[in-house]
């Protein structure tokens, strides 16, 4: 819990667990960069995700909306994260100055 | 719970998608593991990295716009040259909207599919019960405090409807007391909400939601029982008031 704290109050409070250092860098990514890796996802990956973050709408819901079971939806969403977090990974450390 | 089972449960962690039980297992598994924990680290931070995206602009907007436009990245095309993307964008954001709007409406979805999803995942995830008792005095004193309202399991076993205990769920955003009831072998899970959700009785995946409203509170029984047990269910839990 104390580490999620520090996480989500940003970085100017330093976590007394060992901070992790993609979380943070993830997290000041910039708008931008987040933006054009998600208009590179797959269109049913971008969707679920889009659905959920923006639209914030249940897994139930979205599985209305793209008329898939909502275990898919849950597993479709966990490869579009783990998909765009890679992405965004390898932007980041490639271009640090970029931050 | 091992790393496998937590790292696929962080998602729906992050997502306010999972049982209270599951989530005190993922919990106490992040608690001890510092790898995983910092998966949901990372993921945490993805989302809010997302959600700064979908702040940058007005909704609409950006669905319209979220076909990458080919020439500037400020302006907001309609690229007509990319009809093959465009309209099933198009048809997902009506969808979406109509979601949304619906939401805010009478013509809400309902949540049936939600309760046949969370029935399910009782049976199998094995948190069907968390406080485990045939006694009504026992099972509705547990929720106080858990939900602000009140509900009474009415015990049914003379009816052939046992009382086997209850649990929390969380159902169409809230926190959600549900009383677990026994007809022979089949496990009959009844939802309590406050208000009047929008329900109607359905039949999916094998099984049956028939929902009713009593006052102020509107229940929903689920189970795989023949649709004449579920109803006669039904009139029997009406009856005890």
């Amino acid at each position: 819990m104390l580490r999620n704290t520090a996480v989500e109050e940003g970085l100017d409070s330093i976590p007394t667990h060992e901070p992790s250092p993609e979380a943070a860098l993830i997290a000041k990514a910039e708008a931008g960069m987040v933006r054009e890796e998600m208009e590179k996802l797959p269109t049913e990956f971008r969707e679920v995700l889009l659905l959920r973050e923006f639209e914030e709408l249940s897994y139930a819901d979205i599985a209305i909306v793209v008329g898939a079971p909502a275990g898919t939806v849950m597993s479709r969403l966990a490869r579009a994260r783990t998909r765009l977090m890679t992405a965004l990974a390898a932007r980041i450390t490639e271009a640090p100055s970029g931050l | 719970m091992d790393c496998k089972e937590a790292v696929s449960l962080i998602g729906a962690l992050i997502d306010g998608e999972i049982s209270v039980t599951e989530e005190a297992r993922v919990r106490e598994h992040l608690a001890a593991c510092q790898e995983c924990a910092r998966e949901e680290e990372r993921q945490r931070s993805l989302s809010g990295a997302i959600r700064k995206v979908g702040a940058l602009r007005a909704p609409e907007s950006l669905r319209t716009s979220w076909i990458p436009p080919e020439t500037s990245s400020e302006k907001i095309l309609v690229p007509t040259r990319r009809l093959d993307l465009f309209w099933p964008v198009v048809a997902a954001a009506c969808l979406a909207i109509g979601v949304l709007l619906g939401r805010l409406t009478l013509g809400r979805p309902g949540i049936e599919n939600e309760l046949v999803t969370s029935h399910i995942r009782s049976l199998l995830a094995n948190h069907l019960i968390d406080v485990q008792s045939s006694d009504r005095h026992t099972v509705k004193p547990w929720f106080d405090g858990k939900v602000d309202f009140s509900a009474t399991p009415y015990d049914l076993a003379s009816a052939g409807f046992p009382l086997a205990g209850g649990r929390l769920d969380y159902v169409d955003g809230k926190p959600t007391p549900v009383f677990v009831y026994k007809r022979r072998l089949h496990i009959i899970n009844l939802y309590v909400f406050h208000g009047a959700p929008p329900l109607s009785p359905t039949e999916a995946r094998g099984y049956r939601v028939v929902p009713w409203r009593q006052g102020e509170l509107t229940y929903a029984a689920i189970s795989d029982v023949s649709a004449e047990d579920l109803e006669e269910f039904h009139r029997d839990f009406e009856k005890q008031r």
